[in-house]
């Protein structure tokens, strides 16, 4: 479990980018972390992982504080980074060398991965473009078989085709004991995937809940007679999207990127949220 | 698989799920995807193929079996095709009936397209 | 410095070893390139000898052979000792520092450090064997070829007990040398090290600074060693072993400052 306690992070003085973020993240989901770019996505992720260290709060995750960098603690995490650099060396050396030192590493099975991505596991990493190498970090990454596996915009920089390999291999990751954290803006790339929302806006976690409890307290409405009255709505030409209450109980699909919209226009959103339901 | 943005994700893996009983590419008493082998296929969470899949259990559309998994029922295809009906007698035909009326359609008409089918 | 895991240790050093590789295997060349660059410098007897043939007879260059005692200062190649360790640093330390994969990579500050002594090492041991192996061979060549040419020459000038001088072509670097160098090589690499890590802004003049005290001292050293040719470290023994005493204890906590610094570095 990752235990987030008023965190607090800035990079220069008077410059806050993280202010009183708590949250509490459970193994066995697959968490959305959204914001505007800038917002502090990757600064959130960094203190996660131990890369910066909050300038107030703790983090504890299963016992650990990530800014010591126990390796043990490192062993069980893998940070896939948006700009995905690697060193130059031969991919084959690069997994020999650096999967000696995760315990579940599957050389296998990143192997697989490599071969589903379309990528010549004989190649150097020097001669590969900036998809590619993105490409074989989420391998490698997956091939760790770490708990924790922390990803800002792995879809950014991919191919059509590759964002839909990497839907499909990271739906076949998750199990009871792994957490994955995906910080994106690209919310259609991995929209079905997610199955608990974290937004940050202006430097604050205004959201935290999962997609159940969301669909538990809004309707996403395509008549356009509930477009009048409703929290939200959007035009477009396939019609007319509207946030309305849920006093139904009836489930609609949740479109995430459309529940961004709104709560981006009006953050006291969040109000509105059922606390029936716990957070799965 | 396109997802329509009417019904939850889970419902719609649902249909998905019947969709392949009925057409008998899932057999009765035979063992269907798992979670996360379905979930792959169709690029969603796990949580909410296990939604589904709970779903269909209720209805008994299928069972679990421990530690192997998953399987169609037996009288799984009776079930869907009962509960399709159902839906499309109380529901569908109430909006074609709402849609005769407001457009002024007498069922006789509607029976005279129904015979030259 | 607990866990230390021989598998995870030999990650790091293949690390060290794949980021430094053609460095660490240009040392002997660039030992043995210098030296003999340095024997042959313009304006030298060899260097004259070789392109104008300045000695046209075995009497006039062994008579060459057997004054000349400036030869260039071939210890001054053994800088290259900093330089080396500075080059392989570097990319070391960028690699710790800077990237988010040298961070998170499951391995301990003591695999780190020890990496990076071995790396230490192996420059500052490097290039003293290379120099040391060049210098014995060359003036075992020289030996071989002249001394018997000079010793013939010494006697029919009288002189019958001829033993070469320290400055000549014949002699090798005096022993002196090596303690000093590597006592202050170590020195380098501790001070080098540490500042680059302690200090988050301005740690080049900072550098600069500490550096100029090393050069300072360095310097007062070699002027110590050749003011005259027949000083001896013997006669202030206690104060050399005191140096050696003072220098292992400052090393000692700087190692220990740099090991702790090691995990606290943000990869912004």
């Amino acid at each position: 479990m990752i235990n987030l306690e008023n965190v607090c992070y800035h990079y220069r003085k008077g410059v806050p980018i993280l202010e009183n973020i708590t949250t509490q993240l459970q193994p066995g989901h697959i968490y959305g972390l959204l914001g505007l770019n800038g917002v502090g996505k990757t600064t959130l992720l960094k203190n996660i992982g131990g890369l910066l260290f909050p300038r107030k709060g703790t983090i504890n995750i299963d016992s650990f504080s990530p800014d010591q960098r126990d390796v043990d603690f490192l062993s069980d995490i893998y940070f896939v980074t948006d700009q995905a650099e690697l060193p130059d060396w031969k991919i084959r050396q690069f997994e020999e060398v650096y999967g000696a030192l995760y315990p579940k590493f599957d050389a296998q099975y990143f192997y697989s991965l490599l071969e589903t991505f379309q990528i010549d596991a004989r190649k150097n990493i020097k001669s590969l473009s900036f998809g590619q190498v993105k490409k074989v970090n989420i391998a490698f990454a997956l091939a760790t078989n770490a708990n924790i596996i922390l990803m800002d915009e792995p879809t950014n920089g991919l191919d059509i085709p590759s964002k839909t390999q990497f839907r499909k291999i990271i739906a076949r990751y998750v199990t009871e004991e792994r957490i994955l954290i995906i910080s994106t803006h690209q919310i259609r790339d991995i929209h079905y995937l997610i199955d608990h929302l974290l937004v940050l806006n202006h430097s604050k976690l205004i959201l935290d809940k999962s997609i159940h409890a969301l669909q538990d307290s809004f309707y996403i409405s395509n008549k356009p007679t509930d477009a009048e009255g409703a929290i939200y709505s959007e035009k477009s030409m396939h019609g007319t999207l509207s946030l309305i209450e849920n006093l139904r109980n009836e489930e609609s699909q949740f479109d995430i990127e459309f529940f961004f919209n709104a709560l981006s226009a009006d953050p006291s959103l969040v109000n509105r949220v059922k606390p029936s339901k716990a957070n799965l | 698989m396109q997802f329509n943005n009417e019904k939850a994700i889970y419902l719609q893996i649902g249909e998905y799920a019947m969709d392949r009983i009925l057409l008998e590419e899932w057999r009765a008493e035979e063992k269907i995807p798992s979670v996360r082998d379905l979930a792959s296929d169709l690029e969603v969470n796990p949580n909410t193929v296990m939604r589904a899949y709970d779903h269909l259990q209720q209805q008994e559309i299928i069972y679990n079996k421990r530690g192997i998994g998953f399987f169609a029922s037996n009288s799984a295809k009776e079930l869907i095709l009962k509960t399709r009906k159902d839906h499309f007698l109380n529901e569908e035909l109430t909006l074609v009936f709402r849609t005769m009326d407001l457009l002024d359609i007498s069922i006789e008409e509607v029976n005279t397209y129904y015979q030259n089918r | 410095m607990k866990n230390i895991n021989i598998k995870r240790l030999k990650t790091t050093l293949t690390e060290y070893w794949l980021l430094n590789k053609s460095k660490l295997i240009s040392i002997p060349v660039v030992v043995v390139v210098l030296y003999v660059l340095a024997m042959f410098w313009y304006g030298t007897p060899l260097f004259n000898q070789l392109l104008f043939r300045t000695y046209p007879d075995s009497n006039a260059f062994a008579e060459m052979l057997a004054n000349y005692n400036g030869r260039q200062n071939k210890e001054l190649i053994l800088f290259t000792i900093p330089l080396y360790v500075i080059l392989c640093t570097i990319p070391y330390f960028k690699l710790l520092t800077k990237t988010v994969y040298g961070t998170m990579t499951p391995v301990s500050r003591g695999e780190r450090m020890s990496t990076l002594w071995a790396g230490n090492l192996v420059i500052i041991f490097g290039i003293l064997l290379s120099f040391f192996v060049i210098d014995l061979t060359f003036t075992t060549i020289m030996k071989s070829l002249y001394l018997d040419d000079v010793i013939a020459y010494r006697e029919s000038v009288g002189d019958l007990f001829y033993t070469f001088e320290n400055r000549t072509y014949f002699a090798t670097s005096e022993r002196e040398i090596y303690t000093v160098v590597s006592i202050l090589s170590l020195s380098f690499a501790c001070l080098y090290q540490l500042s680059t890590l302690f200090f988050r802004k301005y740690s080049i003049p900072l550098f600069a600074l500490m550096l100029l005290g090393f050069f300072y001292v360095a310097f007062k050293v070699f002027e110590a060693l050749y003011r005259d040719v027949n000083y001896r470290f013997d006669t202030s023994e206690i104060s050399f072993h005191a140096m050696v005493v003072l220098f292992s204890i400052v090393a000692i906590g700087v190692v220990v400052t740099t090991y702790f610094k090691l995990r606290e570095k943000e990869i912004y």
